[in-house]
């Protein structure tokens, strides 16, 4: 070993930290919160039953969605056969109506 | 071996165990006794938030002396615009005496702290806690030839900065 070694061995030796460095340190541990455990059995029971929940939902919403665009599609069915049955029924008040001023001119 | 150091009495005798290095290898860093302290002391604090990712004794003291130098080196960055007083004069209470030349060895220590950080952090892990450079390789994530390379240099810096000392300069000891 050289002398720059031996004498660096000499000037880096431990040092003793200042008086009370022990106490002081155990006062900011015991004022730290202890760490929480993350418990993962809850957080994927959580993460499952969330994703379960959105699922539902997303499923409700399509069929809502379903039933609406099906309702709509009823209506239009509705409106055309009523407007139909309209037409028909003018048209036998026609025939009617032709009928009777006939029979009378006769 | 979590459970056990979670009880105060059981860390305390941890931090007896470990304090003197762990104080030392911040204050060589910083030449500052109050900074070395809070940095001690947050290397600690984190000790107890992570105590049970150690292993083994082993481990612990690896784990001390990686994020202390760590630590050091990150606080070095925050206090890159703060001025902080190195106590290179002073002499403080807890300091071990010993009989050599004090002049000598108070003019080296100040020569390492004027070393740059991964610098001076190698040498004071090589010399202070007699690490072998692998091991500092670990601790610093640095490659095994950039540890030596960077001893190597420090060394030769100051060995020019303190004439006194002459002779060649190895890789420490020697122990690789």
């Amino acid at each position: 070993m050289g002398p720059v070694e031996s004498e660096l061995r000499k000037a880096l030796a431990r040092r003793t930290p200042p008086a009370g460095f022990t106490s002081r340190l155990m006062e900011e541990v015991r004022a730290d919160p202890p760490p929480r455990r993350v418990h993962w059995r809850w957080v994927a029971a959580g993460a499952m039953a969330a994703s379960l929940s959105l699922g539902i939902f997303m499923q409700k919403q399509h069929s809502d969605q379903q039933a609406l665009i099906e309702a709509r599609q009823a209506e239009a069915e509705l409106l055309m056969s009523l407007q139909l049955a309209g037409v028909k029924i003018n048209q036998a008040r026609d025939a009617v109506w032709r009928s009777g001023n006939r029979g009378a001119e006769q | 071996m979590d459970n056990a150091l979670r009880d105060p009495e059981a860390f305390g005798e941890v931090i007896d165990h470990h304090k003197s290095m762990v104080y030392s290898l911040a204050y060589h860093f910083f030449g500052n006794r109050a900074l070395a302290e809070d940095v001690a002391q947050d290397v600690y604090l984190e000790l107890y938030r992570n105590l049970e990712r150690i292993e083994s004794d082993l481990h612990l003291t690896f784990w001390l002396r990686q994020t202390v130098t760590r630590r050091c080196i990150d606080y070095t960055r925050r206090l890159k615009h703060r001025r902080y007083q190195p106590l290179e004069e002073v002499v403080e209470p807890g300091v071990e005496t010993s009989p050599w030349d004090p002049l000598l060895a108070e003019t080296l220590w100040k020569k390492v702290h004027s070393l740059p950080k991964k610098m001076r952090m190698v040498i004071i892990l090589r010399f202070q806690e007699d690490m072998k450079l692998s091991e500092i390789a670990e601790a610093l994530d640095m490659p095994l030839n950039t540890v030596k390379t960077t001893l190597r240099r420090a060394l030769l810096r100051l060995r020019d900065k303190a004439p006194e000392l002459k002779g060649e300069v190895l890789y420490g000891a020697g122990r690789i």
